[in-house]
């Protein structure tokens, strides 16, 4: 069965890409381009599908808690979404309630049984430093490279030890920005100088792509275990 | 205009309903879901416009009851419509009647009806010709907030508690056999809205489009449009980028004959051509916007038009397509004409939702359906015009669902946005 996967960039897309090998299902992707346009997006694909044939989505979404984003104020507007659609197919609307996932507070899941409507909403929650300004999916790429054996690989092209690439992005370079009055503030911040550390000039999903790639199986389904438990529940 | 439909028995429906319909509907689906019987639906309802009487029991002293209804009138280009439609399923006529003395007397094949036997009368001053009865095959009986409980109990005894509250309703019975479930023996359906007028309805198949266009239609449209030619020349024109000045549009009788007429495009500068010896998709479209121009030009709020055209893509080179649904939106713009399509074609969809973004149609008047039959019971999905862009973009075709995937796919290009 095909599993809808909606995101607002390109970063997700690539993870999400890098976690199919664990999953059997067909997979559509949906870039919304932009997190204003995702709940329009998931209305306008899975709308025509309501009550007609089975449904399996899996919705990306970042904690921007620099805009004031909350997951509450997130799970209330894909309900709110969810809801107009409902009504406007003339399906029951109180059906469509989000429950937050019994291992992952960061997991929403809907299980619409009469529908065959099983969807889940994964919130990037995570923040590889806690004074970064908001969390991203790029928070989890970063833990993913920055853990040795990940890091050994990506670090092989320079001759030096992921070890000592690890040294340098976490304080070496930043000590250095830091010094100059720059201040790396998210986790896209050092992904882009990661990328340009180990002589990738590649954009971060682009990078997201290769870090997956170099990731051993285990430390993939450490970092991403919640998104695996969105993905397992949506039947992937 | 027409709001919904909903409907018992007739061709291979056992039941569906469509609601939410707009200015212009597309259907698309599988083979055999219907959208050839519902747009056949919308036709001969669409055409009821006959006054008659319909005399129920008539066998019986007591009990019988008199009741005003319409039968099929002839259509925008003068054809009668339930031969229209038995033709294009190669039946001759219904058999299900016999012509008695000016009057139709039907038994009704399905026992289970509501009616099994009834007279049908043209009027006091009027008798039916024999050779009419062939193709009077449907009744219909317009609810406007009526009061009279025995139609109401009768309504509801055709089509069931659906039918209330009896307002902006027309009920059609159909005792055609050839054109019932599995050949049970009636259909009943129902529309909701303002109807079309039977002279301001056109059906536009293959079928219409590779015929002779009635000759009594061009001649009063000639005698009643004026510049009709000069129009039909811009839109064939505007189609095909022929400058409309380099040509002109005439109809000449065939083969010296008085009453059949064709359509010629003459250039400036050469001898001109009859229609049919120019290929088929310049046939095609010469023959949907001559009538539509007239359609265009007569439909009134009080009297609006209904177009029902059925693979539009038929002979159309796609260029040629997304001329052609752009004449026609053009044509219609702010025009009382409602417009169905029915049609296998991606190509189609995509070119009107291109339509859709670049503001040539208002997206409020634009609803695809997809349609789906399942042991007689047809259901429906829609998509509205963000629907309709979002899964053209995103590669994904409404024509087809579950595990098909198409050998060619496209996605459509955002150059509007």
């Amino acid at each position: 069965m095909t599993i809808h996967y909606f995101y607002e960039g390109k970063t997700e897309k690539e993870v999400l890409g890098g976690l199919k090998k664990f999953s059997g299902s067909e997979w559509k992707p949906h870039d919304a381009e932009g997190k204003g346009n995702l709940n329009q997006k998931i209305v306008d694909i899975l709308g025509p599908m309501l009550g007609q044939e089975p449904i399996r989505g899996l919705i990306l979404r970042n904690l921007d808690s620099h805009d004031g984003e909350t997951m509450e104020r997130i799970v209330q507007g894909v309900t709110g979404a969810l809801k107009k659609a409902f009504d406007s197919r003339k399906l029951e609307s109180s059906l469509v309630r989000l429950n937050q996932h019994p291992g992952h507070n960061n997991v929403f899941t809907l299980d619409i049984e009469q529908l065959d409507f099983h969807l889940a909403l994964h919130i990037a929650v995570y923040r590889w430093r806690e004074d970064f300004i908001k969390s991203t999916i790029d928070d989890y790429i970063l833990d993913l490279a920055l853990n040795p054996v990940t890091a050994g690989h990506l670090a092989q092209k320079l001759g030096i030890t992921g070890e000592r690439l690890i040294h340098k992005m976490t304080i070496e370079i930043p000590d250095l920005l830091k010094k100059n009055g720059i201040t790396l503030a998210e986790a896209k911040d050092y992904v882009r100088l990661y990328a340009a550390v180990i002589k990738k000039h590649t954009s971060p999903p682009v990078f997201a792509k290769k870090t997956m790639a170099n990731a051993e199986e285990t430390q993939l389904r450490q970092v991403f275990a919640p998104l695996l438990a969105a993905i397992d529940f949506v039947g992937g | 205009m027409i709001e919904s439909i909903l409907i018992k028995g007739f061709r291979g429906i056992r039941s569906g309903q469509i609601d939410g319909f707009r200015k212009f509907n597309v259907f698309v689906g599988p083979n055999n879901s219907g959208k050839s019987a519902v747009i056949e639906s919308l036709y001969l309802a669409g055409t009821a416009g006959q006054k008659a009487h319909l005399v129920t029991q008539p066998d019986q002293q007591q009990n019988t009851e008199t009741l005003p209804v319409s039968i099929s009138s002839p259509d925008l280009l003068g054809a009668p419509p339930l031969a229209q439609v038995l033709g294009r399923h190669n039946y001759a006529g219904q058999r299900s009647s016999r012509w008695e003395e000016g009057v139709i007397k039907v038994q009704v094949m399905d026992k289970k009806a509501p009616f099994t036997g009834f007279d049908i009368y043209a009027g006091q001053e009027h008798l039916f010709a024999r050779e009419e009865e062939p193709h009077i095959a449907i009744f219909s009986l317009d609810l406007s907030g009526t009061e009279d409980q025995e139609i109401g109990k009768l309504v509801v005894k055709l089509i069931g508690q659906e039918a209330k509250p009896f307002s902006d309703k027309r009920v059609i019975f159909c005792w055609s056999p050839e054109l019932s479930h599995f050949g049970k023996g009636s259909a009943t359906w129902m529309i909701k809205g303002q109807p079309p007028v039977a002279r301001h309805t056109l059906l536009f198949d293959t079928t219409v489009a590779q015929g002779q266009l009635s000759s009594l239609f061009i001649q009063e449209m000639l005698g009643n449009i004026p510049g009709f030619t000069q129009r039909i020349g811009q839109h064939v024109g505007a189609v095909f980028n022929f400058e409309p000045s380099s040509f002109n549009v005439q109809f000449l009788p065939i083969n010296g004959g008085e009453n059949r007429l064709q359509g010629w495009i003459a250039p400036k500068d050469r001898p001109g051509l009859p229609i049919d010896t120019f290929g088929d998709g310049m046939r095609a479209a010469f023959k949907l916007l001559t009538p539509l121009v007239a359609l265009a030009e007569s439909a009134t709020q009080e009297e609006p038009g209904l177009l029902l055209w059925e693979e539009p893509e038929s002979f159309q080179n796609p260029k040629t397509l997304a001329n052609l649904l752009k004449e026609v939106a053009v044509l219609i713009e702010k025009r009382p004409v409602q417009v169905f399509f029915a049609t296998h074609s991606l190509e189609f969809v995509a070119h009107l939702t291109l339509m859709l973004q670049s503001g040539q149609i208002d997206p409020d008047e634009v609803k695809l359906f997809r349609l789906n039959l399942a042991d007689g019971e047809m259901k429906y999905s829609w998509f509205d015009s963000n629907n309709m862009a979002a899964w053209l973009e995103s590669g994904m075709d409404p024509r087809v669902w579950g595990d098909f995937l198409p050998p060619v796919q496209f996605r459509l290009q955002e150059e509007h946005r």
